[in-house]
């Protein structure tokens, strides 16, 4: 168990759909490392935004126990979650959910606000990180006027700010040239060896888990390590 | 951890088109009040005053569910996320009920009241769906 940080034991998670029942995830069992970079794939519907979410203590899972950086999210109440979103786990959704009409600077200050930051603390921390993520010269500029990459790097460095041990990306490429999308795979792995980050991603693309760690695919709700099988195939 | 409600609360006050339309609307009731010919007119402005809340926050739907939902996302508390989604309530409803302050007192605590709880059940709404479903509700 040493060095895990994100641990999922017999992890089950059920949708309903009007009277029917869908089991999204069955049986899920596995654990990341620190500064780790895993790729999880799957098809539409295969249950991947939904096993990040479960691990980011968005949802709650039916069955199964989840741990992240030591703590057991089973055990935690809401405000419990709240606290291990905003300090220990950090979610990027597909869509980037930065607010538009915030500035760069308003969007990545966001979770220092919430935890209570001082505001010269909030000002030097926002800088620093946007100076690592090469946004630093678009500080002040409204989210709505920038490109899909550089929307991308705004949420990344709002996930970053608060130096969270795990960083969950929902498909962050989906909408980015292959170009952009290898920068921001580059900026990821600069960000596990710069603070020993363990990051997952999901991804459609294929083409994304040869640059992983490690990559695992969802299919029919199951998990499965899927680097060998995928590294013979190339 | 005390979280810096009142800076969040300020930055989507600035941002906001909703509380624009509530001031423009106050001020058509202000002068449908002053020039009211018949005793039905203060309950027809009175129910304006409700649609005109409802209107406030929906115009504003895209930047209240972004933003309710970065911050469930990135871990405000439920009671903050409540505070919040109060404050804002309140400050739509008195900007609405003005005219009642300014005409009739009494009237007043009824159109506060009614405006109130209507911004406040659309925006309860909202963080309702984002907290069960951990995505953006659409319009």
């Amino acid at each position: 168990m040493e060095d895990v940080v994100v641990f999922l034991k017999d992890v089950w998670k059920t949708y309903d759909e009007g009277n029917n029942k869908v089991v999204v995830l069955k049986k899920i069992n596995a654990s990341f490392k620190r500064g780790e970079i895993i790729g999880i794939h799957g098809p539409s519907g295969s249950g991947k935004t939904t096993l990040l979410k479960l691990i980011a203590g968005l949802i709650r899972p039916d069955r199964g126990e989840i741990i992240v950086d030591g703590y057991n999210l089973n055990m935690l109440d809401e405000n419990g979650l709240a606290m291990i979103r905003n300090t220990v786990v950090s979610y990027i959704p597909q869509d980037y959910g930065v607010i538009d009409d915030f500035t760069v600077f308003e969007n990545v200050e966001l979770p220092m606000l919430i935890a209570g930051v001082g505001r010269e603390e909030r000002g030097r921390r926002v800088k620093e990180v946007l100076e690592y993520i090469g946004l630093h010269s678009k500080i002040n500029v409204k989210t709505k006027l920038l490109s899909g990459g550089e929307k991308q790097r705004v949420a990344i460095a709002r996930a970053l700010v608060m130096t969270p041990s795990v960083l969950l990306a929902d498909e962050p490429t989906a909408n980015l040239d292959w170009n952009t999308a290898l920068k921001v795979i580059e900026l990821f792995k600069n960000i596990r060896e710069d603070f020993r980050t363990t990051i997952i991603i999901v991804t459609h693309d294929p083409r994304l888990l040869d640059l992983m760690d490690r990559s695992l695919t969802l299919m029919d709700g199951y998990l499965k390590d899927a680097t060998y099988r995928h590294r013979e195939s190339l | 951890m005390g979280s810096n409600i009142l800076v969040i609360f300020a930055k989507t006050i600035t941002r906001s088109s909703g509380l624009k339309i509530s001031a423009i609307a106050s001020i058509n009731i202000l002068v449908i009040l002053f020039l009211r010919s018949n005793a039905l007119i203060p309950y027809v402005a009175m129910l304006l005053s409700v649609v005109a809340s409802a209107s406030a926050i929906i115009v504003d739907f895209r930047l209240h569910s972004i933003l309710l939902y970065v911050l469930f996302v990135y871990g405000l508390r439920p009671g903050n996320v409540r505070l919040l989604i109060s404050l804002y309530s309140l400050l739509v409803a008195i900007v609405l009920s003005l005219p009642y302050l300014m005409i009739d007192l009494v009237s007043f605590s009824l159109s506060l009241s009614m405006t109130f709880l209507t911004a406040l059940s659309i925006l309860s709404l909202i963080y309702r769906s984002i907290k069960n479903t951990a995505y953006v509700p659409q319009i």
